[in-house]
């Protein structure tokens, strides 16, 4: 286990590289979570209950007025208040209420002659949403009183009241397309595992690749080839090690994950996210295999890996939807993004929070993620050997 | 037989990098390969290693065929290579060790011959230093521990001190010469012919790829006409005081050039005694005067037609 040990020293020798980058991870994941934490806030306060709190005064006391007061009550929150005009400007000012309304004396009589010159007396709070929703309600109830009226002159106003309360009762079930009522800790975990894709493809190819090309350095690797020790044993440790190191970061952050979100983690899904995420190891390992052998002999080769890993994991990373969204992406990007292992990765992540295991079209779904990320592991590793082959063959390396 | 090369050939494309090469060598003895940049000599030694494929030839170590999966061969060959191989990442004491274990897996006798190794090489104090850290001296001397601590019975040097200060390198020599002395055969590339005549037993010269002399540096040197040079500097003389010297025994060459004259004697005595006695008849005046046998550089000059060093 020769070349184990002297992945593992080297590595060693590199902790303190690996911990920079860990804080520099940490401190980027935090930063993202900040922002889409604010996100996932500010996305569901539009499907928040709005509570609207408005004052009227009935200066009619006619069976039309008493009907409307009566809608006003069950649709929103009436307060009482003096109906001087001091005390409604204060009640306005104080946030009290958001809309005054005052049914002027003779208001019925001159509805039903639909004289359009006699209006309701309004007060509302400047560029508040809430006076505006209880100004449309207004006429939305005083729209359907004037067309039952015409439609059956002799309808009271007490069945008007009835039918208009009909509709209003009736309640629409408002759903969001991709993001079906997401608590907190699920959005959280979501974000927590797209960004470490990140963490995971940006690791493997810094810290792993950089290892196996000290190992693969040129003069270095003659003197392990001249040495008694085989080509499938160096490569089968190396493989070794390179799962071992894999994992242990793995490991780490499932762990983190699990201190963060224990309820989440400890059920079905945490146990996917968990899969997926090893998957995705598995991906950014082979990467780094294939990246360390295209950049056997190549000088300056760190600069490269930087290059790499910059174009790679963090340009793969946003078009992927590892730090904004997949719903929010174009489909021409998505379509781009689709022939890169991130895009799995990340879908599988979206799917799990609604994830049924009933479901056969979620098992579907999840399955060919896995499946297609595993394809990428065999092909990224395949290129590897291949490229390091043919670099043997052009140096005429036996 | 410690190393049997029949026949060996090695093209790159169209260029013929060995062309019939044959080698022996016995055991305990320094053979060395001798050549300008470009000769052949490295890839002599990666076919030896079985690090490069050949076109034609055999080769074979300890009177077995050596290839790439020959393990039982190879456990018993060090190399110090041209270039130093060592991990930039682990210690002087890390390096030697790791390359070590890839012949010796027993950890306490590995530990005993890191440390004889270091010893020898006289890096001791070096151990806890990364490679960085030292001089160029310093780190071939590494380069060579790390060749050498598991003890093999074939050493294969392929110029190990290129770019060395000269006091490094005759330490350097001389850890070879007693390398030797403790029963381990070597084979020595170098294009510093002082140096190959210094340590080896023996000599191959090859230019393009192609042996073009071999033996001792005795039986070398018998090989050309040179058997003295003397040169003679601040010197001014005539034509006809030239044609003067060219009638002296022995006397082949005769090369007057920059207040320069150097006289090629093919042997026999007192050769400067005779010179400078025709000098003085002569009335010529001169500075300094000097006699040399001739070196490996005058074998390779005289065979090619040219420097070792071009």
């Amino acid at each position: 286990m020769q070349v184990f040990k002297l992945y593992m020293k080297i590595l060693n020798k590199k902790r303190s590289t690996l911990f920079t980058y860990l804080l520099i991870f940490s401190i980027i994941w935090i930063g993202l979570s900040t922002i889409n934490t604010k996100d996932v806030n500010k996305a569901n306060t539009p499907f928040r209950n709005t509570v609207i709190s408005i004052a009227y005064i009935d200066q009619d006391h006619s069976d039309l007025s008493r009907s409307f007061t009566n809608y006003l009550k069950h649709t929103m929150k009436v307060k009482t208040i003096d109906s001087n005009e001091e005390a409604l400007k204060d009640a306005l000012f104080a946030n009290e209420v958001n809309y005054i309304v005052m049914i002027p004396k003779g208001f019925e009589k001159h509805f039903l002659e639909q004289n359009s010159n006699f209006k309701l007396i309004t007060q509302k709070k400047a560029n508040a949403t809430e006076a505006f929703l209880a100004e449309q309600k207004v006429e939305s109830y005083l729209s359907s009183v004037s067309s039952y009226k015409k439609a059956a002159p002799s309808l009271s106003y007490q069945a008007i009241d009835k039918k208009i309360k009909k509709v209003y009762q009736q309640h629409a079930v408002i759903s969001m397309v991709d993001q079906k009522d997401l608590s907190f800790k699920q959005e959280m975990n979501v974000m927590y595992f797209n960004t470490l894709g990140y963490i995971l493809l940006s690791l493997m190819i810094l810290i792993g690749a950089s290892i196996m090309m000290s190992i693969f350095k040129s003069e270095v690797h003659i003197r392990t080839l001249a040495s008694p020790i085989s080509n499938t044993s160096f490569n089968l440790q190396l493989f070794l090690a390179n799962i071992v190191f894999g994992t242990g970061i793995w490991l780490m952050f499932t762990l983190l994950s699990i201190l963060l979100n224990t309820k989440e983690m400890l059920t079905m899904q945490g146990l996917l996210y968990a899969g997926n995420s090893f998957t995705m190891t598995m991906v950014a390992l082979s990467f780094a295999f294939m990246a360390a052998n295209l950049l056997r002999g190549v000088r300056n080769n760190m600069e490269a890996i930087n290059g790499i890993t910059n174009v790679f994991a963090l340009g793969s990373c946003f078009i992927c939807g590892n730090f904004v969204p997949q719903s929010v992406l174009s489909k021409q990007v998505l379509d781009v993004a689709a022939f890169l292992p991130n895009y799995w990765y990340v879908k599988i992540n979206d799917l799990l929070p609604h994830f049924h295991s009933a479901s056969i079209a979620n098992w579907h779904s999840l399955l060919q993620g896995y499946g297609i990320q595993w394809l990428f592991v065999i092909v990224f590793f395949l290129l590897g050997i291949v490229i390091s082959r043919t670099k043997q063959r052009v140096h005429n390396i036996t | 037989m410690i190393v049997h090369v029949d026949n060996l050939v090695k093209r790159y494309g169209d260029l013929l990098a060995l062309d019939h090469l044959n080698m022996d060598v016995e055991k305990g003895e320094i053979l060395g390969l001798l050549g300008p940049n470009g000769s052949g000599k490295t890839t002599a030694i990666n076919c030896i290693l079985a690090l490069l494929q050949y076109d034609k030839g055999n080769i074979s170590l300890f009177d077995q065929p050596m290839a790439p999966d020959a393990y039982d061969l190879k456990r018993r060959i060090g190399v110090v290579l041209q270039n130093v191989a060592v991990f930039e990442e682990l210690t002087v004491y890390e390096n030697i060790d790791y390359f070590c274990s890839l012949y010796v897996k027993e950890s306490a006798k590995r530990k005993q011959l890191v440390e004889e190794a270091l010893r020898f090489v006289e890096l001791q104090e070096f151990s806890k230093y990364r490679p960085s850290k030292l001089s160029g001296g310093l780190l071939r001397r590494l380069n060579i521990a790390c060749g050498i601590a598991h003890k093999p019975d074939l050493l294969i040097m392929d110029e190990p001190t290129v770019a060395v200060d000269p006091q490094s390198r005759n330490a350097i020599l001389e850890g070879i010469k007693k390398l030797n002395a403790l029963g381990t055969t070597i084979i020595y590339t170098s294009h510093y012919m002082e140096e190959v005549e210094q340590i080896c037993t023996r000599i191959i010269v090859l230019d393009k790829g192609k042996q073009i002399a071999k033996g001792t540096k005795e039986q070398l040197k018998n090989m050309i006409a040179l058997k003295e040079k003397i040169t003679v500097e601040q010197i001014h003389i005539t034509a006809p005081q030239i044609a003067q010297l060219k009638q002296l025994e022995n006397l082949y060459e005769c090369n007057y050039q920059g207040e320069t004259l150097e006289a090629k004697f093919t042997g026999g005595n007192h050769n400067l005694l005779h010179l400078m006695e025709t000098l003085q008849r002569e009335a010529v005046a001169f500075g300094k005067v000097y006699s040399e046998k001739p070196t490996l550089n005058d074998v390779f000059l005289e065979i090619t037609g040219k420097e070792l060093r071009d």
